[in-house]
């Protein structure tokens, strides 16, 4: 058909205008990031310090390696409600290993094996047993809660090994506190996935059209499995770093941290549905989020208000991002400016 | 066959006419959709509209259904010009849509989606008025001719009679004007036999209709006037009782079509092999392949280099069995032999490992990640050979798929195009693809051409015979007959169960030896 060739020709601009769509949505976050930055630095002198900085990347380094493993999952069109216990439950196997008087390296290697275990757990319920992740999930939870408020035994369990101690708090390396150290590794590696290897390819698939994925002979069940299983993970190791700024184990901790990991995640632009976002997007979620808080705090605002404004941020961010009112806007503008963003062919 | 200049000429209003559409233009951010577009429709008559995918049809829908506002150009109805901001606008002016997917609640009793959205109320009360809801949905079946059980869930029907039920819906409100879009695409020859008397018969009692199809012959058959549409313009108005279909066709794609296979399928004559013939190996051996429910014990043999057509009803069992051959449905029953080795798929990868790739039926929910690029759903199968220590090559990926895209001929502006926003005919080539770059050896087409306009069926014949003349075997599932003539050997199924092997000699032009063993 001679009469549509034209549409080829004007590949480039097309492209030029994908990559616009492509970054906008992603450099937003940042510039919202950025305002909230500016806006606290005016509202309070006690915000652009050194030392509120850290406060700030301290508290958000957790949330951040729970959002990292959770948008795996939600990136496969899955949930892990789980995580938040994961992490209570990591705090409190760390603690027993080592009251044992185990080494440090030791009870790491257990506590991430435990919590993998978790992970994988939840992965069979998904993929064997065929249960909602929701569902599947939220049930672990309630498991793993129980679980670890069982073998903890007391109220809680002291930390005094100072070893592990300064692994996952109080040290530092090449000038950066190591909880942040590891946060940033975590989100780098995760990034990296995500864009470039063979297992971030096929995730994107299986959450975009899972049986098309598997049409196309994606190792799909296999694929899950890892992806729960480094959720539990990556829970153990925000347990970790939780245990070690708290100096104990307790299967009270981390409550309701999984949906924060869920409000970071879904913030930073990837959809329930699965197939989109990516984990840079996810923390930069989390310390939007973070960072509003602490604005709050320093203010002096007392919690419950903080309450409303976080689920008011988080219906604005999500709006922007995933709802597409990023895009309705920039579609107004480029009508406006008469850019062509789609192709003329076929696209009635 | 006239012009557009004579079409567009004023012509007097005539007191008969329910609907008449002037010089529609519509504009998209980038893309002008429809440039000026008119046609006039007489009251109780089926007009035709025709087009390939991207010439407009689908525009001029959403406009006189009213989900879209046109740029400029007016519409009238009943000589009134009308119009709407909102579909509901459009539907109490009396302009009915029938959708391609039928717009139900499968969940709901079939006098529920009759009312839908204006279920009757007991006076005082407010209750639900269940004997009148059901006493009209009665009504309005028993209109087409229909006597279902209006208390039962719309899912338990077959297609063909939701279809009813969604065109009692329409019936019951206001309708000046049904339209019907692509109304015959899922359904059975003879529920269309049945679809086409009910239409008829509204038509003679005065509804007014416009069709909208691919299928050429559907328009002989309905409408007396045919309007088709290419590139957002009239390309022509067709009196169907002075033309012949491929003027229609030639209309659409704006070129003569002589000796094309679209041609040799209309006129009747014998059909072409679309590949080069068996060459005497057997690749695939089945013997008593079974799936409870699904598909009765099978058992043919598959030489290399051939075209096998399996072919029968919408819901024969051709898409179960050539799952079961690709991996992806279980066996219950049965041995299947590859390259003379017993094989038991157990997942679709077990089967693409071996060279056979799966072209699905439901291209939307089961051939493509719609988010991802052109390049990302082409080299999906054949990760491993972009990737090296677990790192995906997106440079070799971009440049192999935009080597296929041309081979392919794909219109698309780019391999990192996203796949949704591509015509079925244009998706379904990336799918090919997708097993091209995979070197499948063999390609089994469940229904390649459904939803896939004429321009592009043509080309993905063309397709599928270069994949076998360069050494590939075809299994094609289809229901259409017209499909079926082009395959070296066809089995026919019937029940879930295959009832005869044709060879490609002993087929008509027609089919009608294939069709004389459905029932």
């Amino acid at each position: 058909m001679s009469d549509r060739s034209g549409a080829k020709t004007s590949g480039s601009e097309g492209g030029l205008f994908g990559i616009i769509g492509r970054v906008l949505p992603q450099t937003y976050l940042l510039l919202v990031l950025l305002a909230i930055i500016v806006v606290g630095h005016f509202v309070t002198p006690n915000f652009l310090t050194v030392r509120n900085f850290g406060n700030v990347v301290a508290f958000s380094s957790i949330i951040a390696i729970l959002a990292v493993g959770q948008f795996y999952v939600i990136l496969t069109g899955g949930i892990d409600l789980s995580v938040g216990a994961t992490l209570a439950l990591s705090t409190v196997v760390v603690a027993l290993s080592l009251r044992t008087g185990m080494d440090a390296g030791f009870a790491t290697i257990i506590t991430l094996l435990a919590c993998g275990f978790v992970g994988l757990l939840n992965s069979l319920l998904v993929v064997w047993v065929r249960i909602p992740p929701f569902i599947a999930t939220l049930a672990m939870m309630s498991m793993v809660q129980g679980f670890s408020y069982i073998i903890q035994s007391s109220s809680l369990i002291e930390i005094d090994n100072q070893t592990f101690v300064v692994w996952f708090s109080d040290g530092r390396l090449f000038g950066l506190a190591n909880p942040v150290l590891i946060f940033v590794v975590v989100t780098a590696i995760a990034a990296f996935t995500s864009r470039f290897s063979s297992f971030g390819r096929r995730l994107y698939a299986i959450g975009g059209n899972r049986e098309a994925a598997r049409l196309s002979g994606l190792p799909v069940a296999r694929d899950l499995v890892i992806t729960y299983t480094l959720s539990g993970v990556l829970a153990g190791l925000a347990g970790l770093l939780a245990a070690a700024q708290l100096l104990q184990g307790s299967s009270l901790v981390g409550r309701g941290n999984e949906l924060d990991a869920i409000a970071a995640v879904v913030v930073g632009g990837a959809s329930l549905a699965g197939g989109n976002g990516n984990p840079v997007n996810s923390v930069i979620g989390v310390f939007v989020l973070a960072t509003i808080i602490n604005i709050m705090n320093l203010v002096g605002i007392s919690s419950e208000p903080q309450l409303v404004i976080k689920g008011a941020v988080i219906i604005i961010a999500v709006f922007l991002s995933s709802a597409g009112g990023v895009g309705r806007i920039s579609a107004t503008v480029s009508g406006l400016l008469g850019g062509s963003t789609r192709p003329n062919s076929d696209a009635a | 066959m006239t012009t557009l200049a004579e079409t567009s000429k004023p012509s007097p209003v005539e007191p008969a006419e329910e609907l008449r559409v002037e010089r529609i233009v519509k504009t998209y951010p980038g893309v002008q959709a429809l440039k000026g577009v008119s046609f006039a429709v007489a009251k109780g008559t089926i007009h035709g509209l025709a087009g390939q995918n991207g010439a407009g049809k689908s525009t001029l829908i959403k406009i006189l259904s009213g989900a879209q506002e046109p740029n400029e150009g007016q519409i009238y109805l009943g000589g009134r010009a009308v119009r709407f901001r909102a579909p509901p606008e459009a539907q109490s002016a009396g302009i009915q849509t029938i959708h391609q997917e039928l717009s139900l609640v499968p969940q709901l009793s079939v006098a529920e989606n009759v009312f839908l959205g204006q279920v009757p109320l007991k006076p005082v009360t407010g209750i639900v008025d269940w004997p009148l809801m059901q006493r009209g949905a009665r009504e309005a079946l028993a209109r087409i001719g229909f006597d279902l059980d209006v208390r039962k869930p719309v899912g338990s029907y077959s297609v063909a009679e939701q279809q009813a039920v969604e065109l009692a819906k329409a019936l019951r409100k206001k309708a000046r004007v049904i339209l019907l879009d692509e109304p015959t695409s899922t359904l059975p020859p003879p529920d269309v036999k049945r679809l086409f008397q009910v239409l008829k018969g509204l038509a003679a009692q005065g509804e007014t209709m416009i069709y909208i199809t691919h299928r050429i012959e559907e328009l002989f058959e309905l409408c007396a006037t045919v309007s088709v549409l290419r590139d957002g313009r009239n390309a022509a108005t067709i009196e169907t009782a002075t033309s012949k279909p491929n003027d229609v066709v030639s209309a659409m794609i704006g070129k003569e079509l002589k000796g094309s296979i679209a041609d040799i399928a209309l006129s009747g004559g014998r059909a072409p092999r679309l590949g080069p013939g068996a060459r005497g190996k057997v690749l695939m051996e089945v013997a008593s392949l079974a799936e409870d429910g699904k598909v009765k014990e099978t058992s043919f043999k598959l030489y290399e280099g051939e075209v096998l057509g399996i072919t029968g009803l919408v819901g024969s069992g051709q898409s179960e069995l050539v799952s079961l051959l690709a991996g992806a449905r279980k066996r219950t029953r049965g041995a299947v032999t590859f390259d003379g080795k017993p094989v038991n798929f157990s997942s679709p990868r077990d089967a693409i490992r071996l060279g056979i790739g799966l072209m699905p039926q439901d291209r939307k929910a089961h051939g493509f990640v719609p988010g991802m690029s052109v390049a990302d759903n082409m080299s999906i199968a054949s990760l491993p050979m972009f990737t090296r220590f677990s790192i995906v090559n997106d440079a070799k990926i971009s440049q192999t798929a935009s080597a296929m895209a041309r081979k392919l001929e794909m219109r698309i502006f780019g391999v990192s195009q996203t796949m949704r926003t591509l015509s079925g005919g244009t998706q379904q080539k990336c799918i090919l693809a997708r097993w091209l770059i995979r070197s499948a050896r063999l390609l089994i087409c469940d229904e390649p051409t459904r939803g896939v306009d004429v321009g592009a069926k043509e080309e993905m014949y063309k397709l599928i015979g270069d994949f076998a003349k360069s050494g590939g075997t075809v299994i094609i599932a289809s229901s259409e007959i017209s499909e079926a003539v082009f395959c070296d050997r066809v089995l026919v199924m019937s029940r879930r169960q295959v009832v005869a092997e044709l060879n490609h000699d002993e087929i008509d032009g027609h089919g009608a030896a294939i069709i004389s063993h459905f029932g």
